[in-house]
């Protein structure tokens, strides 16, 4: 009896487990997707010089960055750059960065600036991607 | 004074009195366009001492801000002799040369910690470009004492004029121009190779708020002496593959 409620309460958490890790998952990438459809936005609003929607574009990319910060990037990279774990984290620190000056650049004005801003924190970006994504 | 003294007196003082970064150049580059003649500067410890060559342990990374209070560079005193007049290019074709490593055995060197690629560099939060010594692997090159940029992977040869090895970088990284006086105390006096700083001020305007007060006072040339660390001092976090 004893032996079979271990067996339970272990398949029980390996389940809850497996579970657990698939939402986060699916999380991190409903995540991305809101980044890559912010940055449409923010160059959207930048065309139209649109500074409201900048500025809401900008948080809604930033609101993405939260699970990216929150997650250990070993458990998202493939196998063969699970040692690229830090550089990971240094790019999620750049995002946030550029995204900051950004939103500062748009509040006084400088699209100059910001137009700057916005390539810099595309290029972290595709700066991890060229490296860690696959091949299509 | 005889009037033959006083000749040679003066010829010496004509001979000084010729720019310096002439003088340098026709020593280091084709046709000057590669080399940059900034403040002489003194290397110091983290005390303000003059920092001493015979001080140096070998291959340890030592950072000092040069010719901008903003770009680090690394200083490092190799194992063995580096190569002499190493013909380097640019991406854009120009050509220079590199002497060699400096002190009596040809073992000093320094080269501006940007990477010429994405422009990664040591900061005072991380550092993800350094020289990797004798016994530490990386994912960058087949053999270690080399400068490697973990970012992406570049790598280049310091015992050879900061020539690229491996990776996407397309550039070498510019060498510092380093002097050493009779008394052991270590200068930086100019600039070799093609640097990127000009691009390095646009794209890291936040930091030089963060870590200078703004980017006016990131492009300040740094004057009379640099404050030189060893790079687990500079930074809180050397991250290298």
């Amino acid at each position: 009896m004893k032996i079979l409620l271990s067996i339970l309460m272990a398949a029980m958490m390996s389940t809850s487990l497996f579970a657990a890790d698939k939402l986060h998952k699916a999380q991190l990438q409903s995540d991305m997707r809101l980044m890559l459809n912010s940055l449409v936005d923010v160059q959207r609003a930048g065309f139209y010089n649109y500074k409201d929607g900048l500025l809401v574009s900008i948080k809604n990319l930033k609101a993405g960055l939260k699970s990216l910060k929150s997650t250990d990037a070993k458990s998202y990279l493939p196998k063969d750059h699970k040692n690229a774990d830090r550089f990971a984290k240094k790019r999620v620190s750049m995002i946030e960065m550029y995204a900051d000056d950004l939103s500062a650049s748009v509040e006084d004005g400088n699209m100059d600036d910001a137009f700057d801003d916005f390539v810099l924190l595309q290029r972290q970006c595709t700066s991890c991607h060229i490296r860690l994504r696959k091949d299509f | 004074m005889e009037r033959r003294n006083f000749l040679k007196v003066a010829g010496a003082g004509a001979l000084i009195a010729v720019s310096p970064s002439l003088l340098q150049q026709k020593l280091y580059a084709s046709n000057g366009k590669q080399y940059i003649a900034y403040e002489r500067v003194q290397l110091t410890d983290a005390a303000g001492a003059p920092l001493k060559v015979s001080a140096l342990k070998k291959e340890v990374n030592y950072v000092f801000n040069y010719p901008y209070a903003s770009t680090p560079a690394i200083l490092l005193d190799l194992n063995s002799a580096t190569s002499s007049d190493v013909k380097l290019s640019t991406i854009e074709g120009e050509e220079y040369i590199w002497k060699s490593g400096v002190g009596k055995d040809r073992t000093v060197v320094a080269f501006s910690a940007i990477c010429s690629h994405q422009l990664a560099h040591p900061t005072p939060n991380d550092s993800m470009l350094q020289f990797v010594d004798a016994k530490t692997p990386t994912a960058a090159y087949e053999k270690s004492s080399v400068i490697v940029c973990s970012s992406h992977l570049s790598s280049f040869d310091p015992a050879n004029g900061n020539k690229r090895l491996s990776g996407p970088a397309e550039d070498p990284l510019p060498a510092i121009v380093i002097e050493i006086d009779e008394d052991d105390s270590i200068w930086a006096v100019g600039v070799l190779g093609p640097d990127r700083f000009h691009e390095y001020f646009k794209a890291f305007k936040p930091e030089f708020k963060k870590f200078y007060g703004g980017k006016r006072k990131a492009k300040k040339k740094v004057k009379d002496s640099a404050k030189t660390l060893v790079l687990n001092e500079y930074t809180k976090e050397i991250i290298q593959y």
